[in-house]
């Protein structure tokens, strides 16, 4: 008798654990993709917020969702009636998401003036779309100069200096190179492509990769690399990190979350701003800009852009910038404090200036595979930069042309 | 057999046919006069809201417009006497200059938009959406007005929204609450006609079938049960054509009520329709096309459908061909699975072991939602020609039939003209097939010998220590297969791999691993290899060793050299064994993702790509979601028919043994 009851018992829980919105309270389910530091940041302001605004019943909680299934997940869930009421991704899918519709709610209606005089100039431009804000910009990231102290006793802010230094400390028969990045990779190439004033898209949707800019921009890459001779061939990541660490090279370009990667008790490192080209144009990297959206699916949205607004308050950006950091949005941060004072932010801050905001076209995600295909000819010589542009053009706007027949 | 020749199958297939049919006739009908009617009407009420925002539009360009509109509107509204209220939208500023709506009465003509109005917002995102759809049409080739006008359907009335232009700049947005009028397109007539159908075809039905049984029964009395069924099938598909003929007759003529319904709206309004293009006029008729280019009407009343397919109503006219002939495809599965006996079987198998099917109920509904689910999605998928940006349009209009196809197995431009000649397209299917098909029988092959060399070194009775090594060959199986790849890959890198260095050390040339087709195909069967002989030797070692000694005794005593012992008694005895092992490992070869995602990936430009990373590449970098999936379905149908032809190659192996 007792077994049955138990049985009973344990049978009712399992019903009742199926309904699970039951049980709970209203709440604001928050995605991000942070771990470690960033993650204990953020929770520690949700808490905050939590704290704050328990008379009012509102509960903020915070899910962490692997990097990887990220955004599949978004563009699964959402349109779907599930998933969160606000989540946090660089702006590169936002141009897809907007598009493919019912994903992120518009929230240029809410945008006070003083709101977006908070945030560093240009930043609100990567979260806007068709003319449409959908986001509050969160954090920035670019890539810096990261460079060995005992080797390079002064960063170099030329092109030339950097070239000078770079082969100074180049010796490839030991597999030691002065400079190295993934040049290979289109998003660390854009720098250079910045610098010329190159463009992958003229606007939404044509295509302007064989244009004379970005044709230059490749010739000079192949200098750096056969005549120069400064750069090891087939850079990956992985392996720029772990000569970084091992002393194979001085000067890397790349971004600050390549800092967590580099072992201190081995090298003594220091970050710079990129140098000026020749040309006198500094190399300007792609900014890649989080976002906090509102999920278009939300049925809080009010108190979902209520906690949004949260996360940009100078509280806020300040608690992300010295516990997780980040480089927040918001422009205050970086005019006083120890915050402000510290030479890294100094140089983040400066590199800003020179950096342009990856364009937040759903076409950008079309440009990735041509352009890869693309720089591995050219670097690998199985075709000359004009070819291989040509060529990448022609498989991008074909590629172009098949995504829009649909509509 | 013969004397109670009234087969229940046939019966059964009969009604299931005729339903069917008649299921299809309702499906369609009603899609299709849906859409027509709702079409009509909606550009009824089009018509008389882009009449009013020509007023507006024109009275922009006076000095002070903006004074004394409210009355105006008022006045305007009067006139028409179909609309309940408007309001104007000036965007810079969010706000409203003119509101004759009936919850604005308090607020006055003139307001701002207020942050924390949930309905304001709602009005605020849809003037801004306008808007950018506004810019991006007019630089678009084809413009659509779907993109600039939105219509919100309710019960009562109808919510217009529309851009208003002054001086060719975006200024606002016109919402208009349209009375539905009485004056719409009535279906009743139109609706009767599809009844009459229906009644037809049950009649037809019913008046063929004794006739059909009288034709197989006397004049055929020994007729297979295979050639009812076939018949029945025919039978089907006959009716089906000559449903389909009145079908089209019967769209025909929903047509021609459009199109002449739209004639006599024009001519009501045509003094204000400034709008209104004419073109392909010629002596016997013409069509006029409004401002986007759409179909309108055309004067003529003979073949008016023709025309409409020119100028606009291709989507309409193709989804009913290709709904007609998907309902069709399912309606014949169907009625093979009831007249070939295989309903009938299922419900003697469901009711017989209902004891076994409730055990693994759950185990089917989890299949069901986990495997079928997913796999039909992907199938409805492969018709589409879904991308990103028209994943959330209807399915119909999605629609492409076997396009996906076509341009996968038709696509026959196995070369591309260059600068310096011909090249591969390795983005051609063949191409991409071919290197599938090397990429697995040349891993099976390796694995197969390898595992076999080794199985039979570990085999030899007098070795030492194998536990240890059959512990260390199996290793490679044992780790992560991405761990492996991603190891290989840095072996093979140009100036820090381990193979290189090799290489250099007699004295060679460092080899660019990922630069040539060849090479790179190189890197992942090296890869492939060392991940699948672990497998091979041992399930080889199994055979092995369950080969009795006795007969290599006797094989000895006879004078057998180890050659024939091996080719005459090992050989034979590991087929049984050997076969399956093969026919997996082919299978998993052919989708073996990781190694070439994660080693070559595809590298150089693609050409070493199989058929599932190819796959992957068009949903995830290019997002042409409906193409990969008939991509994938492709791939599905390759390795079915592998599997059917293996399973009778097999079964003969079997039956010789």
């Amino acid at each position: 008798m007792r077994s049955h009851l138990i049985l009973l018992f344990s049978t009712m829980l399992c019903i009742i654990s199926m309904f699970p919105s039951l049980a709970s309270a209203k709440e604001i389910v928050v995605w991000h993709s942070y771990r470690s530091l960033e993650k204990e940041a953020f929770d520690s302001l949700v808490a905050k917020y939590n704290e704050a605004n328990k008379k009012n019943g509102i509960r903020v909680k915070s899910l962490a969702v692997p990097y990887d299934a990220y955004p599949d997940k978004i563009t699964a869930a959402i349109p779907r009636g599930k998933g969160p009421d606000v989540f946090i991704f660089a702006q590169d899918r936002l141009g897809g998401w907007v598009e493919s519709g019912n994903t992120i709610e518009s929230i240029d209606f809410y945008l006070e003036d003083d709101l977006r005089a908070k945030f560093l100039p240009g930043l609100l431009d990567a979260m806007t779309y068709n003319e449409t804000v959908y986001g509050l910009p969160f954090n920035f990231k670019s890539i810096v100069l990261i460079y060995n102290k005992d080797k390079i006793k002064t960063p170099p802010t030329t092109e030339k200096e950097l070239l000078m230094l770079a082969k100074q400390h180049t010796d490839s028969k030991s597999g030691r190179y002065g400079m190295a990045y993934t040049y290979n990779d289109f998003f660390f190439h854009a720098m250079l492509m910045n610098a010329y004033g190159g463009q992958v898209f003229d606007k939404r949707s044509t295509p302007v990769i064989n244009s004379k800019e970005n044709l230059v921009s490749l010739e000079h890459l192949q200098k750096w690399l056969d005549v120069e001779k400064v750069l090891p061939s087939e850079p990956s990541s992985a392996l720029i990190t772990s000569m970084f660490n091992e002393g194979k090279t001085s000067m890397i370009f790349s971004g600050p979350w390549t800092l967590a990667e580099l072992d201190t008790t081995k090298v003594n490192y220091d970050i710079a701003v990129l140098p000026t080209l020749n040309n006198g144009q500094p190399l300007k990297p792609w900014l890649t800009i989080e976002g906090v959206y509102i999920s278009a699916g939300s049925q809080e949205k009010e108190k979902a852009f209520d906690f949004a607004q949260f996360l940009v308050t100078e509280e806020s950006a300040m608690v992300m910038a010295q516990k997780g950091k980040q480089l927040p949005s918001i422009k205050s941060v970086y005019e006083s404090g120890d915050f402000a004072q510290k030479s890294s932010t100094k140089i983040f801050r400066k590199q800003f200036e020179n950096a342009i905001a990856m364009p937040n076209y759903p076409e950008m995600t079309l440009m990735w595979s041509p352009m890869t295909t693309a720089m591995n000819k050219v670097v690998k010589k199985s075709a000359s930069p004009k070819d291989a542009l040509n060529e990448a053009q022609n498989k991008l706007q074909e590629n172009v042309k098949k995504l829009h027949k649909g509509k | 057999m013969h004397e109670k020749f009234f087969p229940k199958q046939l019966v059964i297939g009969w009604v299931a046919s005729t339903l069917l049919v008649i299921g299809i006739l309702f499906i369609v009908l009603n899609t299709i006069e849906n859409t027509i009617l709702n079409k009509t009407n909606l550009y009824t009420k089009f018509m008389d809201a882009r009449v009013l925002s020509a007023r507006i539009e024109a009275h922009m360009a006076t000095d002070n417009w903006e004074d004394g509109l409210q009355e105006r509107a008022i006045s305007w509204q009067q006139e028409t006497g179909k609309i309940n209220g408007v309001r104007i939208l000036k965007l810079s500023g969010a706000k409203v200059i003119v509101s004759t709506l009936e919850k604005d009465k308090e607020r006055g003509g003139t307001y701002r938009l207020e942050r924390k109005n949930v309905e304001h917002k709602r009005l605020y995102d849809q003037a801004k959406l306008i808007k950018s759809n506004y810019q991006s049409n007019r630089n678009s080739e084809n413009l659509s007005e779907d993109k600039e006008i939105f219509f919100d359907q309710q019960k009562a009335s109808t919510w217009i929204y529309l851009p208003l232009v002054n001086d060719k700049k975006f200024y606002g947005v016109l919402e208009i609450d349209l009375i539905n009028s009485s004056e719409a397109l009535a279906s009743d007539g139109v609706l009767n006609t599809s009844r009459f159908y229906v009644l037809f075809v049950i009649l037809l039905s019913v008046l063929l079938f004794p006739v059909f049984v009288y034709f197989y029964q006397k004049k055929i009395p020994y007729v297979s049960q295979r050639f009812i069924n076939l018949s029945v099938v025919f039978t089907y598909l006959g009716l089906s054509i000559v449903v389909y003929s009145f079908f089209s007759d019967y769209t025909s003529k929903l047509y021609v009520a459009q199109s002449d319904f739209l004639t006599v709206l024009h001519n009501e309004r045509a003094e204000e329709l400034s709008f209104v293009k004419e073109s392909l006029s010629s002596a016997r008729n013409y069509i006029a096309i409004n401002e986007y280019g759409k179909y309108l009407f055309s004067s003529s009343s003979i073949y008016p459908q023709m025309q409409a397919i020119d100028v606009g109503n291709i989507s309409e006219k193709s989804f009913f061909i290709n709904s007609y002939i998907a309902i069709l495809l399912v309606g014949l599965g169907w009625v093979v699975f009831v007249t070939c006996d295989y309903a009938s079987r299922t419900w003697q198998a469901l009711k017989e072991h209902r004891q076994a099917y409730l055990y693994t109920a759950p185990a089917i509904i989890g299949m069901l939602l986990l495997v079928f689910f997913p796999f039909l999605y992907g199938l409805s998928l492969a018709f589409t020609n879904t991308t990103l940006l028209n994943e959330s349009a209807p399915y119909a209009e999605r629609w492409i039939g076997f396009d996906n196809f076509y341009a996968i197995l038709l696509g026959f431009d196995l070369f591309e003209t260059t600068n310096d000649g011909y090249n591969i397209n390795y983005d051609n299917f063949y191409w991409t097939l071919f290197i599938t098909i090397c990429w697995t029988l040349l891993n099976v092959a390796i694995g197969v010998t390898v595992g076999l060399a080794l199985a039979l070194a570990l085999n030899a009775p007098d070795l030492r220590f194998k536990a240890i090594y059959r512990v260390i060959l199996i290793l490679p199986w044992a780790i992560p297969n991405y761990v492996t790849s991603l190891v290989w890959k840095g072996m093979f890198h140009q100036q820090f791999g381990v193979i290189n260095q090799i290489i250099q050390l007699f004295g060679s040339e460092p080899i660019a691993w990922f630069d040539s087709v060849f090479y790179a195909f190189i890197t992942g069967i090296a890869t492939n290899s060392w991940l699948s002989f672990p497998f091979m030797m041992v399930v080889i070692l199994g055979g092995l060793q369950s080969i009795p000694a006795d007969m290599y005794e006797a094989a000895k005593v006879e004078g057998a050299s180890r050659w024939q012992q091996f080719r005459y008694i090992t050989l034979p005895s590991l087929k049984p064994t050997l076969i399956p092992a093969v026919i997996i490992s082919i299978v998993w070869t052919f989708n073996m993702f990781n190694i070439i995602f994660l080693v070559s990936g595809g590298e150089p430009a693609g050409a070493n790509d199989i058929l599932i990373t190819k796959a992957y590449r068009e949903a995830f970098e290019k997002y042409q979601y409906g193409y990969a999936s008939a991509y994938s379905f492709v791939i599905l149908a390759i390795l079915l028919m592998y599997g059917i032809i293996q399973n009778k190659v097999s079964k003969a192996t079997e039956a010789n043994t």
